[in-house]
C-alpha cells in the first residue's frame, strides 16, 4: 500500500466514523476505490461487532473491593517496609556494604589503638602507602606529576602567543615597504626587503581586483626567493594566489590549501593548512604554518613577512 | 470545562472521597474490563483484572498529577501494565486473547467460515481454525501501537479522540494508524 493510498485508507475511515458508507467513500476517492474496497469493507465488518458487557456481579464485586481498599488508610514509607519491598539482590547488596564498613571500621580502630593495621597492610601492597609526602588518594603524587607536566605547556603556549603579537608587531612595521606599490599586482612589487606587498587581511581594500578575487583572510605572499631580493614587477610568484580565499574557485594547483593561513612562504614549505607566517622571515616549515618553534598549531600572525 | 471537571474530580479522590472513586469506577470500569478482556483469555480473569485496576488507582492516586490528560489514559495504563504482570506470572506470552481472535476472526471471515461449514461449530473447521491461528499471529506481530487502536477501536468502542486522547495523540494519527494496522493484517493474512 502506497502513501496515497494509506491516506485515503485513513480519510475513508475517518468518514465511516461519522457515519458515512462504504460507497461514500470509494467515491471521494475514485482512483483508488478497488483497491479501498475490500480494506473498507472489512472496517464496516469489524465495527459491526456488539461489544463486550461485564457481568453485574463483577461489577459490584470489584466496587466492593474498591471502597474496602479506600478504608485502609494508605500507605506511608518506612524502613522495614521498604526492606521486605526491596528485591533480593538489593537486600545482599545492602548486607555486603554493611560488612564491610563494619569490618573496615574495626581495622581502623586496631591501627589507632597501636595494634596490627591490616588495612595499612593491604593498601601497601597496592601500592598505596600512608607514609610520605603524598599520603592518602587525594594527594598523591601522580597529581604533583601531571601539575609539573602540564605547566611548561600552559606557559609554553602563553610565550607563543606573545611571540606572536611580536610578530605581528614587527610585521606592521614592515609593512610600510609595501606602501606605494600597486596593490593590485599579485606579485611582490615592493623593492628589496619589501616581502610582501599584498599581505595581511584583505589583500585588497576595495576586494574587487580582479587578480584578487578572493576576500579572505590570506594573502598573496612571495616565495622565499623574494625574502631578500628583488620583487620583480610583473613576475607572478608560484604562491602568489593562495590562501583562504585569494582564489574564488579554489581549484588551482597552486592553491592547495584552503585554510585561514597565510601563504607567505614558498609552496614546497608552505603545505596549506592554518599556516600563518611569521615576520621574521623565516620560510615557514611548519606544516601548520607557525614558525614559532614549539608552537604545535595555533592561529598565529596576520601578516605575512617571508 | 470536562478537563477542569476532572481536575476536581482527581482532587477529591486524591483525599480519599467515597463519592468522587465511586463516579470514577461506574465511569470507566466498563471500558477497562472490555480493554483487558480484548487482551486475556477468561471472563474471570478479565474482571479480576478489572478490580485491580482500580484498587492499583486508589493505592497509586496520590503520586498521579493530573496534567489535563483523561483520568482514563492513566487507568488505560494501569491496565496495561496490570495485563503484561498477568502474562509475566502465568507465564503466557499472549498479546491477544484467544477470544479476541475468535471473535475478529468471526467478524473478518463470518460469511467464508460459514459457506465452509454452515452445520457445525467454527471450531470444527480446521481451515477456520488455522485462519484464526493466521489471525492470531498476524495480531501479535502488528506494532504495538497498532495492535492498541484496533482494541480501543472494535473492543473497547473507543472513536479516534478518545483513543487520541488515552494515546496522547492527534485524531488523524489516530487514523492513520488505524489504516497501517488494517492493511498490515489483512496484508498478514492472505
Amino acid at each position: 500500500m502506497n502513501r496515497a493510498i494509506s491516506k485515503a485508507l485513513a480519510d475513508c475511515i475517518a468518514q465511516m466514523e461519522r457515519g458515512a458508507g462504504v460507497e461514500q467513500c470509494l467515491m471521494a476517492h475514485p482512483s483508488h476505490a478497488d483497491e479501498l474496497r475490500s480494506h473498507l469493507e472489512a472496517w464496516q465488518a469489524m465495527t459491526a461487532g456488539a461489544l463486550v458487557q461485564p457481568s453485574a456481579a463483577a461489577f459490584e464485586s470489584g466496587r466492593r473491593a474498591m471502597f474496602k481498599a479506600l478504608e485502609t488508610p494508605p500507605a506511608t514509607f518506612s524502613p522495614l517496609a521498604a526492606a521486605r519491598l526491596a528485591p533480593a539482590w538489593a537486600t545482599v547488596a545492602a548486607a555486603v556494604a554493611a560488612f564491610l564498613v563494619l569490618i573496615g571500621g574495626a581495622a581502623g580502630a586496631s591501627a589507632a589503638l597501636g595494634g596490627p593495621d591490616p588495612a595499612g597492610d593491604v593498601l601497601s601492597v597496592v601500592g598505596v602507602s600512608s607514609d610520605g609526602p603524598h599520603s592518602g588518594i587525594g594527594d598523591s603524587s601522580a597529581s604533583d606529576r601531571g601539575l609539573e607536566c602540564a605547566n611548561p605547556n600552559a606557559f609554553e603556549g602563553s610565550a607563543n602567543s606573545e611571540d606572536k603579537a611580536q610578530n605581528a608587531d614587527d610585521a606592521h612595521q614592515k609593512q610600510s615597504c609595501s606602501k606605494g606599490t600597486d596593490e593590485s599586482n599579485t606579485t611582490n612589487q615592493a623593492g628589496a626587503g619589501c616581502e610582501d606587498a599584498n599581505n595581511g587581511n584583505g589583500n585588497d581594500a576595495d576586494h574587487d581586483d580582479a587578480d584578487n578575487p578572493g576576500q579572505g583572510q590570506g594573502n598573496n605572499g612571495a616565495t622565499s626567493e623574494n625574502v631578500e631580493g628583488d620583487c620583480a614587477a610583473g613576475e607572478e610568484t608560484p604562491d602568489a594566489d593562495r590562501g583562504h580565499g585569494n582564489d574564488a574557485d579554489q581549484t588551482d594547483e597552486d592553491n592547495p590549501g584552503q585554510g585561514q593561513g597565510n601563504h607567505g612562504t614558498n609552496e614546497d614549505n608552505n603545505a596549506g593548512g592554518n599556516g600563518n607566517g611569521n615576520a621574521d622571515g623565516q620560510s615557514n616549515n611548519n606544516a601548520n604554518g607557525n614558525d614559532n618553534p614549539g608552537e604545535p598549531q595555533g592561529q598565529g600572525n596576520g601578516l605575512n613577512n617571508n | 470545562m470536562a478537563g477542569d471537571y476532572e481536575a476536581e474530580l482527581v482532587a477529591r479522590a486524591k483525599e480519599r472521597s467515597p463519592q468522587a472513586w465511586d463516579e470514577i469506577y461506574a465511569r470507566h470500569y466498563t471500558q477497562i474490563y472490555r480493554y483487558i478482556h480484548a487482551r486475556v483469555s477468561d471472563q474471570h480473569v478479565a474482571e479480576d483484572l478489572a478490580s485491580s485496576v482500580f484498587l492499583g488507582a486508589v493505592k497509586g492516586i496520590g503520586a498521579y498529577d493530573y496534567r489535563g490528560q483523561p483520568l482514563l489514559a492513566w487507568l488505560y495504563r494501569i491496565a496495561h501494565n496490570t495485563v503484561s504482570s498477568h502474562y509475566r506470572t502465568t507465564l503466557k506470552h499472549r498479546v491477544v486473547a484467544l477470544s479476541t481472535i475468535t471473535e475478529l476472526s468471526g467478524r473478518l471471515f463470518g460469511q467464508r467460515a460459514r459457506s465452509k461449514e454452515p452445520e457445525g461449530p467454527l471450531e470444527a473447521d480446521p481451515g477456520a481454525v488455522a485462519e484464526r491461528m493466521d489471525l492470531r499471529e498476524a495480531l501479535a506481530e502488528l506494532p504495538q501501537a497498532q495492535r492498541e487502536v484496533l482494541i480501543l477501536k472494535f473492543f473497547v468502542g473507543m472513536d479516534a479522540k478518545e483513543i487520541g486522547a488515552i494515546l496522547s495523540k492527534e485524531p488523524s494519527a489516530v487514523y492513520s494508524l488505524q489504516a497501517r494496522a488494517l492493511n498490515a493484517l489483512r496484508r498478514r493474512l492472505r
